[in-house]
This record gives structure tokens, sequence and C-alpha cells, in this order.
């Protein structure tokens, strides 16, 4: 057999490069003691910030290439994807440095650790082939399980971390059953080649109804399920979320949701319409019992990051609401809310970490009670999130939901929209509670604040700014995103 | 020997995972029987691969096991450090976070 | 086809029934006359002390750890040596592949002094 070094344009995968290489730059300053840690969340900062602004650059340039055998795809999909990434990790690590302080010894590890489960997530959405999806995938995952378990001397925080280590380990296991048994179906792991190989000319092939195949897709949707935390396996997300370092739990209902749901849809687009219809049926079935049951339970939280954590379970639902659409408006809206969402929750969970007193966090809905007046900045930080969280115009959530909408009804799903329209109702109920507590209750005691770090406030400002942003000019966004699904249909 | 004999294994062994997975309560165990989901898809890729007559499915085993011995320090530091605060690793027992 | 592995299984069958018949023997026949140090774990050497089912140190824990992730490092290297050679009888490629390899190895290196830095090694 001949074997030949595939030709590799470096320039091409520079923003993977970056990454790699401020990840070997941050272990080799964490191993002097003398330089501060906090410098290493600036560089963190600076890579990443190069990484988008390479990434950026190779969008406008309009590149669709294969790398390494077609292993590796470099278009405007993967690079919209890196562009969610690369802006969710600057924005966590811009709140992280004050969050973690600068006196502590162990903070080499956790910028390590962000920069590692990026890169995963950029493997993810760029994987051409189903085994590099589960690389990136378990990159993503194992460097997540260590974060939840970050503070090692707060019993939640290694509870957290074992729950979603048992559980996410579990479902990486089905993920990688399923991609076996698609092997085996289809005799390839190339995405494109296994989709083709659905059809023949316009009928569908013996391949679509195999059991085999079947068999395999199922356990990929479980596996997904997982790890985006759709209904009914979203068991972890709530207890991981209330148990993680608020950082992280940003981090995680972030990033790794979005790279989760950029194999997702690379997967089940462009295959759904060829397999048999019961597969989109279950997908429907997902989004409806993911909307309602993230939404209801979220009504009865009286913990903030347990009600966000519902409210991203919500938020999966809607997305999952443009994947069953499988149609080039569904992916793209999708893409869209996956940034919005991104930017507005860790918008969230920011100003949460804002509300911090001098002897913790102040994780009770009760405990914002009052502060409209008192801590405007702040009160004004989370309406805004909560009202993009909501979806109310002229904020960023409102163009999201909009478009997710947009898409489903031209593919039919009317019922699907139906479920979205009450549900938002829904969630507009409990977000807005939030907002009724801060600016009409009178608080039961007086909380001392600490003063606002300056990184989280600018993290904020840059978050309020994008939602604000994409509200009023949605196009910025959208035609990116719909440029990008437009690329990968030619 | 036929291919399906080789997959029946692999589909028993990863059903004795999964059924390990919901019924034990040590957290050790529950990782073992992970472990062994993981290697059910291994023996799995290695006879499709040996069917197919290609090198790919062996090829992805490497990574697999890199990844399995990576998830197996990660869990097991996590578990440690659990065992530290509570002297259990009994999953039902270790429930501080209501859900 | 089986039927060539039919010596073998004799060969099997033999040796277990061989095996057991001797034992079986000297078990029935011998003469039995136990005296204290007969009984004794070991009839010389050292006493036993304890139980061996004790704890280990979880530092063991940390080394053992350590060595999995960089021993199954190797793995990757065997499907390289494979074709290493094949590749080096193209002109340039080699170099290329040799190259690869020891970047790979080389982020281990990094990562094995993290290790080191941060005391993994250390037992105290």
């Amino acid at each position: 057999m001949p074997l030949e070094i595939p030709d590799i344009n470096w320039s091409l995968l520079m923003p993977q490069l970056v990454i790699v290489s401020t990840l070997l730059i941050v272990l080799v300053f964490d191993m002097f003691d003398a330089i501060s840690k906090k410098t290493l969340g600036w560089m963190t900062i600076v890579g990443a910030g190069i990484a988008l602004w390479s990434s950026i650059d190779l969008l406008q340039a309009g590149t669709d290439q294969t790398q390494f055998n077609e292993m590796f795809r470099i278009d405007s999909y993967s690079l919209f994807f890196n562009i969610i990434f690369l802006v969710s990790t600057i924005l966590v690590a811009l709140v992280s440095i004050s969050y973690l302080g600068s006196g502590d010894k162990k903070q080499g590890p956790y910028y390590l650790l962000i920069l590692l489960a990026t890169l995963g997530m950029m493997l993810m959405a760029a994987g051409n082939e189903l085994i590099i999806v589960f690389l990136g995938l378990e990159l993503m995952s194992l460097s997540l399980y260590v974060l939840a378990s970050y503070f090692r001397e707060s019993p939640a925080s290694s509870e957290a971390g074992m729950k979603y280590l048992l559980l996410g380990a579990f479902a990486s296991a089905f993920f990688l059953y399923g991609i076996a048994l698609v092997y085996g179906a289809a005799g390839t792991t190339n995405i494109p080649e296994i989709i083709s190989k659905l059809s023949v000319g316009d009928q569908l092939s013996l391949l679509s109804e195999s059991p085999l195949f079947l068999a395999g897709i199922f356990l990929l949707i479980v596996g997904f399920g997982f790890k985006v935390a759709i209904v009914p396996f979203h068991q972890w997300a709530p207890d991981v979320y209330e148990g993680a370092p608020t950082t992280i739990a940003a981090f995680i209902s972030a990033g790794p949701k979005a790279a989760g749901f950029a194999a997702f849809l690379t997967i089940f687009v462009d295959a759904l319409p060829k397999l048999p219809t019961q597969a989109t049926g279950v997908i429907v079935l997902l989004a409806m019992l993911t909307m309602t049951v993230g939404n209801v339970i979220a009504i009865a939280q009286t913990n903030i990051k347990r009600m966000l954590a519902y409210s991203s379970i919500a938020h999966a639902g809607y997305v999952m609401i443009g994947l069953a659409a499988a149609n080039p408006d569904g992916k793209s809206s999708a893409m869209l809310y996956l940034f919005i969402y991104c930017v507005m929750n860790i918008g969230a969970f920011g100003v949460v970490i804002m509300a911090r007193t001098a002897d913790g966090e102040n994780l009770m809905i009760s405990d914002y009670a009052g502060l409209g007046f008192r801590k405007p900045l702040l009160a004004m930080f989370m309406t805004l999130m909560l009202l993009s969280l909501a979806g109310f115009p002229p904020t960023a959530g409102f163009v999201g939901k909009l478009y997710v909408f947009k898409s489903a009804v031209e593919a039919r799903h009317y019922w699907l929209v139906i479920f979205g329209a009450i549900n938002t109702a829904i969630s507009a109920f409990y977000y807005l509670r939030v907002v009724v507590t801060m600016y009409m209750r009178e608080p039961e005691e007086e909380l001392e604040f600490k003063p606002y770090p300056p990184t989280l406030v600018i993290g904020l400002v840059l978050a309020a700014i994008g939602i604000l942003l994409i509200g009023i000019l949605p196009s910025l966004l959208l035609d990116q995103a719909q440029s990008a699904v437009q690329s990968a249909l030619l | 020997m036929a291919l399906q004999y080789y997959l029946i294994l692999s589909a028993l062994l990863f059903t004795i995972g999964v059924i390990g997975v919901l019924v034990r309560r040590n957290a050790i165990i529950i990782f073992m029987c992970i472990e062994l989901m993981l290697n059910a898809a291994n023996l799995a890729f290695v006879a499709i691969s040996r069917n197919l007559g290609t090198a790919e499915g062996q090829l992805f085993v490497f990574f697999v096991m890199a990844v399995a011995a990576a998830e197996v320090a990660i869990g097991l530091a996590i578990i440690v450090s659990v065992f530290k605060h509570r002297e259990t690793i009994n999953v039902d027992e270790v429930n501080s976070l209501k859900g | 086809m089986l039927i060539d592995y039919l010596p073998i299984v004799f060969l099997g069958v033999f040796a277990v029934l061989f095996a057991a018949v001797n034992l079986s023997l000297t078990h029935l026949l011998g003469p039995k006359k136990p005296t204290r140090v007969k009984l004794s774990v070991y009839e010389s050497g050292v006493q036993p002390v304890g139980d061996a089912r004790q704890r280990f140190s979880i530092r063991f824990d940390l080394i053992a750890m350590l060595f999995i992730i960089f021993d199954i490092e190797v793995v990757f290297l065997y499907p390289w040596a494979v074709v290493f050679k094949t590749f080096a009888e193209n002109e340039g490629s080699g170099l290329f592949i040799l190259i690869e390899m020891l970047v790979f190895i080389g982020i281990l290196l990094l990562g094995y002094i993290y290790a080191w830095r941060k005391g993994g090694l250390t037992w105290d």
C-alpha cells in the first residue's frame, strides 16, 4: 500500500495551532512560581483573542477545505462555531481572573484545562470524521470533569465533579458504541460519506433501514443528549451547575453545549431527511420534552444557579427546534441561537458572581430582593440578561427565538412552534420573577457586597453590548450563519 | 468466523456494562463497568475493521485506549477527593446537592 | 480447521489428568505426621507479620496514575514504527514524520516535567 503524507496547509489550522501554542506557553509559565498567576489568565485571553481574530479572518476569506485526508473540515460552519467557543472562553477567562483571586497557587491548571476544553470543542466542530468528533468530545469532557471538581476543599464541588464524571463517561461510552455500530453498517466513519451512502439517486438506500445503522444512530442521539443536557438525559446538569465553581458553571453551560450541538447538527441536519420518519419524530418529541420540562421545573427553583441550569436545559430545547426543522434555515438559526445563548448565559452567571459578599456567594433568589435601587449596575446587567434569556425585544434572545421558530414554520412543524411559544411564556414568568424581586421587594437583611472587580465588569459590558447589538442589528450575525450553511451545501 | 459472533459478544459485554452502571452503587465499580462498555466498543471496532479489511478501526482502538487511560486517571482522582470529604463513595449517599 | 487442534486438546486433557491423579494419589497413600513446625506458614523463613489485605498509602494512586498516562502513550509509537520505514524510503517524508513524532514526544516530555515540577513525583 503506498503511503503518502497528505498536504497540510498550516495556515488553515491557525486557530487550533494558536490555542495549542497558548496552552504550551501557559504550561511552561505555570512551572515558575515567580510569575503571578494572574498573567496566565491574561495569556489565555490574548491567545484566545488571536485565535478568534484568525478564525474571523479565515471566515471572511471564505475558506472551505478539508485537511488530514478529509478528517478535518475548515469551512465557514466550523469557523463560525470556533467564534462561539472563543468568545465564550474569553468571557469566562475575564470573569475568572477576579473570581480566583491572585494568591492561589493552583490557578495554572485552571486556565490550562479551559484551553484544553476549548481545543476539544474546536475539534468537535471541525471533525469530519466520527472518531475526531469523539476525541474532541473526550478532550472537552475530561477537562470539564476536573474543572467541575476544581475547588477540592469544597465537598459540593467534588460531588459535582463525580456526578458529572460518572454520567458523562457513561454517555461517552454510548456515543462510542454508536460510532462502532455506524462504522459497521456504513463501512466508514467519514460523515459526508455516511450521509451520501444513505441514498442512491433519489431513492433511500438499504443502509437507511439497516437495524445496525439505526441502532447506532439511536445510541449517538443518547450520547449527544447527555452532553447537551436534553430531557430525559438532563439530570446531571442542575447538580453540576450548583456544585461547580460559578465560573465553570457558566463555561459548561455555554461552550460545551454549543460544541455538542455543532457535531449533532453536522450529523443530523443532513441525515434526518434520509432516515425513516420516526427519527424526525424522536427529535421533535425530545425538543418538546426538553423545553417543557426545563421551563416547568425552573419555576420551582429557589437557588439561582439551579434556575439557570433548568433554563439552560430549556434553551437546548429551542435549539432542538432548529435541528428538527432539518433545513438550511434550521441549521443557521440554531447556530445563531447558540451564539446568542452562550453570550447571555455567561452574562447571567457573571452577574451571580458579581453579587458576592465577603462570606461567599448569595445563591438564593430571595437574596436579590431590593438590589434594584441599591446596586443599580448589578441589577441593570441582571435585568438585561434575563430579558434576553426570556426573549424580549430588542434583545438578542428575541432575535434567536424568532429565527428558530421561523425555520420550524418553514419545515411545517407547527406543533413545535406552538410548544415553543407556550414555553417562552412560561419562561418569562420565572425570569421576570427575579427582576420583580430585585426592584419591588424589600431585602430581609442588608448584604455588604464586595467591590466589583474591573475584569468582571469588562466581561459583562462586552456581553451586554453583544446582546443589544445583535438584538438591534441581527443581520450582522445571521448573514454569517446563513452563508456558512450555504457554502456547506455547494 | 463470521462478524456477527463478535458483534453479539461485544453487544453482550456492552449490556453487562450498562446493567452494572445502573445496578451497582459503588462509584469505582460503576467506573469499571463504564470501562467495560468502552472495551465492548473496542471489540466491535476491531472485528468490523478486520471484516472490512481496513486498518481504520484498529487505529481507533488505540485512541480509545488512550482516552480510557486518561479517563481512569481523572476519574480515580475525583473519586478519591470525594472520599476524602465523605468517607464513602456510595453514589446514593453522596447526595448533598438535591436532585 | 478445528480438527487440527485435536492433538492440543488431547495434550491438555492428559496434562490435567496426570496432575489430578498424582496429587490425589499422594493425598490418599502418603503418610501424615503433622507437627507444629510443619503446620506453620513457612517451614523455613520469616514468620508473617499482620494481614496481607491492608490498605495502601493513597500516594501509590498518584504514582500509578502517572505511570498509566505515560505508559499508554507508547501505544502510538507502534503504528508509527510500522510505517516509518515505508516513509523513510520516500525523499523527505521520512524526516517529516520523524519530526512529527519528536513533537509528540516533546509535548509528552513537557507534561512530564510539569508533573515533576508540581511535585507529582515526590513522596512527601
